[in-house]
């Protein structure tokens, strides 16, 4: 299996759409993905519209690359996380791309919120720099070197 | 018994003596009238000579009085008969020449004083001479003495009833007053007048109503009359109410067993006071206490954001200080690497306080509500938790009995954890002994059952004037170089205690060891 995902990334890098509206903490987790074992691309957008609008290739993302991850912060300007998650797991294309929810909060509804919006893992952001940089290898590395992905033709590529 | 002659010899006697027979006959049957008079009698009659000196005497005189007649006749009257009071008296009026009727005095008598009633006129002969006094004499010693036991018994009940700082006021079954004391007065200010004996109860409530005294009368003084007189009568009546003056008035009324009304009024405007001042004072302390509660939910409320918004920040300024410190370390010169150290560990300390912070102020916001369970598991979990720590240090943790009590299990488990902890931080150079112990607390009647636990040490303990600080938050006693630490431990062990309604002290013995005391509502033991 692992030898299929490196076969995987062999052909093309991943695409990681890091959705973050802290440029502090988008810069940490593109610092620590710089250090990553797997090729990867980051993209990096600011709030919940944006997002959306990334996702479906919408002005001014017309260009975008479906991404493979999607590493969400739950709170967000304009749209926040929830809905924003909430209207990926709806649609039937959508759907089918992991979502890591990576937040502050450790409250409980937003963990339970998380999994009932079907949102495939909640980490909450750790204080400590190398304990983050220990979590962003540790997605990285889970899911994007032992997981299988669903294939980028039934992305709608 | 008069005596007839025989018919046979009526022709042998002149008229004249005819007529001297018949007045004989005449006289006899008035002088027997008299002795059968004076027979039937309860009393006597008497006479005087000119001189007032008692000449006769007839009927049941001695039989009453118990004075022999002969100690009497011949002697002036005034010397026999003491006047009874200031009312005029038998001699006084012989001595005024005139009639009288009913008078009384007092006379010496081998039974003791004798009230004698007396009637009499003043007689005269042929020529118009006065002859002395002649009436009749009644015995009333026993009716003067129980007119006295009654007056007596009045006197009493008046004093008795003066005696009562209330006001008694009674009516008879027709509702007119019979008699009040002299404080009801003072409850009828401006009808004072009509606090006599007579006076229907209704025309004084009616004109106590109109003179204004009375506070709180809405509407028709008819109407309230009315509504009054209905409870009056209804006689089984406890009220209190305001007069205008400010006092306060308790009234009862009750049936007394001849159909009348007792009616008892008290001044209770100091009780009413009192009891205005604990309602307010009771009052005050709730809106203190939901004043307290509210601010105390509002500091948490703060605490809790301030920590957890605070942390976003402060998570930034870390991070990127650890970032330099790894990229940059060793690259640039001594002083930079010194002070990326001192911004990294200022950092990371910062950070310990506000997870300090957030971890006390959700101590109350989160937890399962009470259960109950055995103290003594809660320590197993706090034991372990220790583990490394007891096992660096050697320490040895000891516990007595302990009791199934009712609480937050997660909480305890804190804050055994702490205490332990704390015990073993604070040790000396031999290896900490941590004993743990339980008693029955004794708790006022009625109050919650509670068990007092008690962590006892071997550790530096603490010097007197700081006992008073250990439960502050971020109050630590040390350097900290040598006690790390927050100071968190025992305010977060002081709050457990106090969510549970209990209370946490400490004594302690500097360089012998502490004792920290807490209190915990004890639980139901499963199946008992």
């Amino acid at each position: 299996m692992d030898t299929m995902a490196m076969e995987h990334v062999s052909v093309r890098p991943i695409e990681i759409l890091l959705i973050e509206d802290n440029p502090g903490d988008a810069r940490l987790t593109q610092e620590a993905l710089r250090e990553a074992r797997v090729s990867n691309r980051l993209s990096h957008v600011h709030d919940g519209v944006e997002a959306m609008a990334f996702v479906r290739r919408e002005p001014p993302f017309a260009e975008a690359p479906r991404p493979d991850l999607i590493l969400l912060d739950l709170n967000l300007p304009r749209k926040d996380g929830r809905e924003v998650l909430a209207e990926l797991k709806t649609d039937p294309v959508l759907r089918l791309i992991p979502v890591v929810v990576l937040t502050t909060s450790e409250a409980e509804q937003d963990i339970l919120r998380t999994y009932e919006l079907h949102g495939n893992c909640y980490i909450t952001k750790p204080v400590n720099l190398e304990k983050f940089l220990h979590i962003v290898r540790a997605v990285e590395h889970f899911w994007l070197a032992i997981v299988k992905l669903p294939s980028r033709r039934d992305l709608g590529d | 018994m008069s005596v007839q002659r025989a018919p046979s010899e009526p022709s042998s006697e002149t008229p004249a003596e005819v007529r001297v027979r018949e007045l004989e006959a005449a006289l006899a049957e008035e002088r027997q009238r008299l002795a059968d008079l004076l027979e039937v009698s309860p009393g006597w009659i008497w006479e005087t000579d000119a001189d007032l000196h008692l000449s006769h005497l007839a009927g049941r005189f001695e039989a009453g009085t118990g004075i022999a007649p002969k100690r009497w006749l011949g002697r002036d009257i005034g010397d026999l008969l003491a006047p009874a009071s200031d009312a005029p008296d038998p001699a006084g009026a012989m001595r005024a020449g005139t009639p009288f009727t009913s008078l009384t005095g007092v006379a010496d008598s081998p039974l003791g004083p004798r009230h004698l009633m007396l009637s009499g006129k003043p007689w005269f002969d042929d020529t118009g001479r006065f002859r002395g006094y002649r009436g009749t004499g009644r015995d009333v010693t026993e009716a003067v003495e129980a007119e006295s036991r009654t007056a007596a018994l009045h006197r009493r009940f008046i004093e008795a009833i003066e005696s009562v700082p209330a006001s008694l006021l009674l009516c008879d079954p027709d509702d007119r007053i019979v008699v009040c004391n002299s404080a009801t007065r003072r409850y009828f200010p401006k009808v004072q007048h009509l606090l006599v004996p007579g006076t229907r109860f209704e025309d004084l409530v009616r004109a106590q109503a109109e003179s204004g005294v009375l506070d709180g009368i809405e509407g028709d003084v008819s109407d309230w009359v009315a509504a009054r007189m209905m409870r009056h009568r209804a006689a089984d009546l406890v009220m209190t109410r305001p007069h205008i003056d400010g006092s306060w008035v308790q009234i009862i009324e009750r049936r007394t067993s001849d159909g009348g009304i007792i009616g008892i009024r008290l001044d209770v405007t100091e009780l009413k006071q009192r009891e205005q001042a604990l309602a307010e004072e009771t009052e005050r302390a709730a809106a203190y206490a939901r004043e307290l509660e509210r601010s105390n939910g509002e500091l948490e409320q703060f605490a809790y954001i301030a920590s957890h918004d605070l942390q976003e920040p402060l998570r930034m300024v870390a991070s990127y200080c650890q970032l330099l410190q790894r990229r940059y370390g060793g690259k640039l010169d001594k002083d930079a690497d010194d002070f990326i150290e001192y911004a990294v560990e200022g950092a990371r300390r910062m950070q310990r306080l506000i997870n300090d912070l957030l971890g006390y102020s959700r101590i109350g916001r989160r937890g399962t509500g009470p259960e109950n369970f055995a103290a003594a598991d809660a320590l197993d979990i706090a034991v372990t938790n220790l583990q490394g720590t007891i096992a660096e240090t050697g320490a040895r943790i000891d516990a007595g009995p302990l009791p199934t009590i009712a609480a937050d299990r997660s909480q305890i488990v804190q804050l055994l954890q702490n205490l332990i902890g704390n015990a073993i931080k604070f040790r000396r150079d031999e290896p900490p002994v941590v004993r743990i112990t339980a008693a029955p607390e004794i708790v006022p009647e009625g109050g919650t059952a509670m068990a007092r636990f008690t962590v006892a040490d071997n550790g530096i303990g603490i010097a007197p004037e700081y006992l008073d600080r250990v439960f502050l938050i971020f109050q630590r006693l040390h350097e900290r170089s040598k006690y790390p630490g927050t100071g968190i431990g025992l305010a977060i062990a002081q709050k457990v205690v106090e969510n549970h309604g209990g209370r946490i002290w400490i004594e302690s013995t500097p360089g012998e060891g502490s004792r920290f005391h807490f209190t915990l509502p004890l639980g139901v033991q499963p199946g008992s």
